[in-house]
């Protein structure tokens, strides 16, 4: 992690130091901002906004801290984005995983198939936005499945895991979540709408 | 005389002085509507100045700015603020007659640098043709400097910012950036020869742009200032009911500034501009982040954007560059109304 401390530094210093740091931190690294002037807080906000690097803002007294977290994309990612990707396809794309297996027929073949798939997600470039669990989907990310680990690995990476709500509930397994977040229809419906491609599993 | 930077009397959060245009426009909206047979341009549209008749051939052209230091040097100082003061007369097409100093100065400060900006002012009005008739000084904790300027024009050939036509040729005169380039000035990011390609800029007078104006009968253009070259060319699009369509790789820059945007040098100011214009903005994907904010970057005396019939363009840029703007160029033309005022591509 690295902290940036811009306070007492005039406009706009504190957005200079914190572009640099951005494209000099490892991808995913984290990064602390911290601020003493509204104003330039908020510059660097609408900065980060505009460049869709994800962070967080809290303040106590006088001080402000942005937060970019390890799933912020890197600076180089969002600018290659933005110069080459035709508009409303980035290249983003969410998967879908509607069920706890891959396909029809033998259902020990088709538990395999949905490990190796999580699996080699992993090492896709890029990797996706989000993953998305819902109907029998939701047991790949309560205790029991094989595939926790892998999923952590991913969300470490800063893929955002999305759990059906409603599922789980049906399930009996809201207490069991081990991994992703849960979720709603909504979130859900605009997440796949606003993706470039959705992987339909 | 002791050389004191101006730059470091200015606040230090360095944030810029304009209200917001979006915050101006509310306070505004409260204030009764002036109506008088002789006022021929009023706040209505926005534009830079206030015309009133006096006869069938002859208007006086009112308008006023002032501000705190934009550079280092005192009489710079001086010059830079007059020339941005008398700037909304020439984008109105007038000539001046008569300019005022308005002056804040910090007590604990010289009066030798007091001097010097007023003799900054003193020289930009010589210049412009007009006559210094006075002024008035109060003390203030932060420097500030313009003056209230009187201009006149012909009724028959004011140009306003509310009579683009879908078909004119867009062209600025001077090129963006003056904004950016004081900032990284102030924070010693930029050599001085750049910093002084900015305050010479800064210091041209528009007056040349707008006699070329009156020969290519053009009758609508504005000058680029606090709002950015975005926030004014969107006035001017909303005043006339049209869209305007801009090239972003046409754009005359300064030196140094896509490399200075590029390092996180954006001005307090662009932010602003932005949240007031972004909205009515569209930026084709292509676009990239620097060249959207070099949109909003404000800019201090800076160019005319005018308006300008097809079939006089080249003529008109061709004109703008033997009388003194070698940065002149075509950046867009007007287009019908559509969903957004600005369509950048």
């Amino acid at each position: 992690m690295q902290i940036i401390d811009v306070k007492g530094k005039a406009c706009p210093m504190p957005l200079i130091e914190t572009k640099r740091a951005l494209s000099e931190a490892a991808s995913g690294e984290p990064l602390h901002i911290l601020l003493d002037n509204a104003t330039s807080a908020r510059n660097v906000a609408t900065f980060l906004k505009d460049n869709d690097v994800e962070f967080e803002q809290t303040s106590t007294g006088n001080e402000i801290e942005i937060r970019i977290n390890a799933n912020g994309k890197s600076l180089a990612e969002v600018d290659e984005k933005t110069w080459c990707a035709p508009e409303n396809n980035n290249g983003s794309y969410v998967v879908l995983m509607a069920k706890d297996r891959i396909g029809e027929g033998s259902a020990e073949l088709g538990e395999a198939l949905a490990g190796a798939m999580i699996n080699t997600l992993k090492v896709m470039e890029p990797l996706p936005q989000k993953i998305i669990f819902m109907n029998s989907g939701v047991h790949l990310v309560t205790n029991g499945s094989r595939v926790i680990s892998d999923l952590k690995a991913l969300q470490n990476k800063g893929v955002d895991m999305l759990v059906c709500g409603t599922c789980l509930d049906y399930f009996g397994k809201i207490d069991a979540l081990a991994v992703g977040r849960i979720s709603n229809m909504l979130d859900i419906l605009q997440a796949m709408k606003d993706a470039g491609k959705v992987l339909n599993f | 005389m002791q050389n004191i930077d101006l730059l470091k009397l200015v606040d230090q959060g360095g944030c810029s002085a304009k209200l917001s245009a979006e915050g101006l426009a509310q306070a505004l909206a409260g204030l009764p509507k002036i109506v008088h047979p002789n006022l021929l341009v009023d706040i209505e549209t926005h534009d830079d100045g206030g015309v009133y008749k006096l006869t069938d051939d002859y208007a006086l052209i009112q308008t006023t700015d002032f501000f705190p230091p934009v550079c280092s040097g005192a009489y710079d100082f001086g010059q830079v603020a007059a020339a941005n003061a008398l700037s909304d007369v020439y984008a109105m097409g007038g000539e001046v007659l008569t300019a005022m100093n308005l002056m804040l100065f910090p007590e604990d400060q010289p009066l030798e640098l007091l001097a010097e900006i007023l003799r900054g002012g003193h020289d930009k009005v010589a210049e412009a043709g007009g006559v210094m008739m006075g002024g008035h000084t109060i003390t203030d904790a932060i420097p500030k400097y313009g003056l209230a300027v009187t201009g006149f024009v012909h009724p028959d050939k004011i140009i306003t910012n509310s009579h683009a036509r879908p078909g004119d040729v867009l062209i600025l005169t001077k090129p963006l950036g003056t904004g950016i380039i004081i900032s990284a000035w102030k924070n010693q990011l930029v050599h001085e020869d750049i910093y002084r390609q900015a305050v010479e800029s800064m210091k041209q007078l528009n007056r040349a742009g707008a006699a070329i104006m009156q020969q290519m009968l053009v009758r609508t253009a504005t000058d680029i200032t606090g709002f950015g070259l975005a926030g004014h060319a969107l006035k001017m699009a909303q005043a006339s009911k049209v869209s305007m369509r801009f090239h972003a790789k046409q754009l005359p820059l300064l030196d140094e500034v896509l490399h200075l945007i590029e390092m996180g040098v954006i001005p307090g100011a662009a932010f602003r501009n932005k949240e007031f214009a972004d909205s009515q903005c569209h930026f084709d994907a292509s676009i990239d982040y620097n060249h959207k904010m070099l949109f909003f970057d404000a800019q201090t005396s800076g160019g005319l954007l005018m308006c300008v019939a097809a079939e006089k363009a080249n003529a008109a840029v061709k004109a703008l560059h033997r009388d003194g703007y070698p940065h002149a160029i075509i950046i867009g033309e007007v287009i019908d109304k559509q969903s957004h005022a600005l369509i950048i591509e």
